[in-house]
């Protein structure tokens, strides 16, 4: 309030008038003034004790600071040395720290406060634990696979869509025990969707999901997707463009453009974003019932739906 | 303003200038400001316009490419499908309805235009906007021919 009441008398004095004049004035009044030596700062910063805590911590953890004092990084390896997580913490007040970024499937754990480093670790260390065959099934996903989404794929996202063939992608999400769910084919093909649907009667609870999707996609198919996927790195120009706003990535919409269109003749690819909007537009601007809008595509012509 | 909307705008506008279809230059009006386009377009070859030099101005609307641009015709032009006022009539410039076809989002403002370009030389008398012009195009062409190079050479050369 002192600074304030200061900076209004300046305001009002004929002889600060001009800039550097007031900042003489300013520079004056702290010139003057004691100020006892960030006594105060350190202290609303950051604790000694976390400090302590960080200093002596030990084992597989290693802690960064980040932007700030208060943002802090901690690196977790699991007991199988195999994976290193990163747990994002950022201290509020004593014996106050939150976790602000985790790159594992959301859980409570993420929303409650912690008293130290350490109680964190062991909550994450068990969580981690628990989630082995959740990890190992992902890599292996990830490893084998063309996954065209997520983008970059973490542990973060329990899911993944996996190139079949230049125009199917198969939705796969897998649970926290490792075990895959809600597994369906984006964009149809028929001769794909009868495979997959004989295939999920003969899935094999003791094989992992690579396995079993070899086994219902035959795994001829994997090499070929493998030579896509070089072919799509060394082009970058490969990804085909949504042919509505002609890029590739758009702010407004996560993910790539699909070829959305069920029309098998019809190779267009569109953001689901994009597309939602036009059909959208097409009905005068009426939200459709039950969020799906119908019309037809703006390049062939046919039926075709879409969701939000 | 949508990013897709800016985004697109940019690159058709690039695109528009580094490679010109035939007969067509547009720019913006202002450099930086995409919302107003002008248009130079020579008339067709072997039609009653191909003296001609037309004028024309694009307007696109906030929600493009969701909705058709406006485009007129700042010339004056002689022809069954375009009113004193510049205003085009062309089912591409619309939006779509149940019956007919219409605006599309995969349209370019490059294919608009060379659309507008075609339509100079193959008019619609079938849904017209100047009913006297469409008459005569449709029962007595020599003399909308002879009308049609007269007043290209009096407005647009």
């Amino acid at each position: 309030m002192d600074e304030l009441h200061l900076i209004n008398e300046l305001n009002n004095e004929e002889k600060c008038k001009s800039m550097p004049s007031f900042l003489n004035c300013l520079n004056k009044y702290y010139a003057e003034k004691t100020i006892l030596p960030s006594q105060t700062l350190t202290a609303d910063l950051i604790n000694k004790e976390l400090i302590d805590e960080i200093y002596n911590i030990s084992g597989n953890i290693s802690v960064f600071f980040g932007k700030t004092l208060r943002d802090l990084k901690c690196n977790l390896i699991d007991e199988e040395g195999l994976r290193e997580h990163e747990i994002y913490l950022r201290y509020n007040s004593h014996h106050k720290l939150t976790v602000t970024d985790v790159k594992l499937p959301h859980s409570s754990y993420q929303d409650r406060e912690y008293s130290s480093i350490e109680e964190v670790t062991t909550v994450f260390r068990d969580y981690i634990k628990s989630l082995t065959a959740y990890f190992r099934e992902l890599e292996n996903i990830d490893d084998q696979c063309t996954v065209v989404e997520p983008i970059k794929p973490t542990f973060k996202d329990d899911y993944r869509r996996i190139l079949l063939d230049g125009r199917t992608w198969l939705h796969i999400e897998v649970t926290l025990d490792g075990s895959a769910r809600n597994i369906h084919l984006i964009r149809q093909s028929e001769q794909l969707y009868d495979k997959l649907h004989t295939g999920l009667l003969t899935w094999d609870h003791d094989k992992n999901i690579v396995e079993n999707i070899n086994c219902i996609f035959d795994l001829t198919n994997i090499p070929e997707n493998q030579v896509m996927h070089t072919e799509k790195l060394d082009n970058q120009t490969e990804v085909p463009s949504c042919c509505i706003c002609f890029c590739v990535d758009l702010v407004e919409c996560q993910g790539l453009p699909q070829p959305l269109c069920q029309n098998p003749g019809c190779d267009a690819y569109y953001h689901k974003y994009c597309l939602f909007q036009w059909l959208v537009a097409c009905e005068g601007g009426r939200l459709p019932a039950f969020g799906v809008a119908y019309g037809s595509c703006p390049t062939c012509s046919k039926p075709i739906t879409c969701s939000e | 303003m949508s990013s897709a909307r800016t985004n697109r705008l940019t690159r058709e506008i690039k695109s528009l200038e580094d490679n010109p279809p035939w007969g067509i230059i547009c720019k913006p009006v202002k450099a930086d400001v995409l919302d107003e386009l002008r248009v130079k377009m020579l008339g067709p070859k072997s039609s009653p316009y191909e003296k001609g030099k037309f004028e024309l101005v694009i307007n696109v609307p906030d929600k493009y490419p969701f909705e058709p641009p406006q485009v007129k015709f700042i010339t004056s032009v002689y022809h069954p499908n375009i009113d004193k006022g510049g205003r085009i009539c062309m089912n591409m410039l619309k939006m779509p309805t149940k019956g007919s076809s219409g605006w599309q989002p995969t349209i370019t403002i490059e294919t608009l235009l060379i659309s507008i370009q075609s339509l100079l030389a193959n008019p619609n008398p079938d849904d017209p906007l100047m009913l006297d012009i469409a008459y005569e195009y449709k029962y007595d062409i020599e003399q909308f021919m002879f009308n049609a190079t007269k007043h290209t050479e009096k407005h647009a050369v």
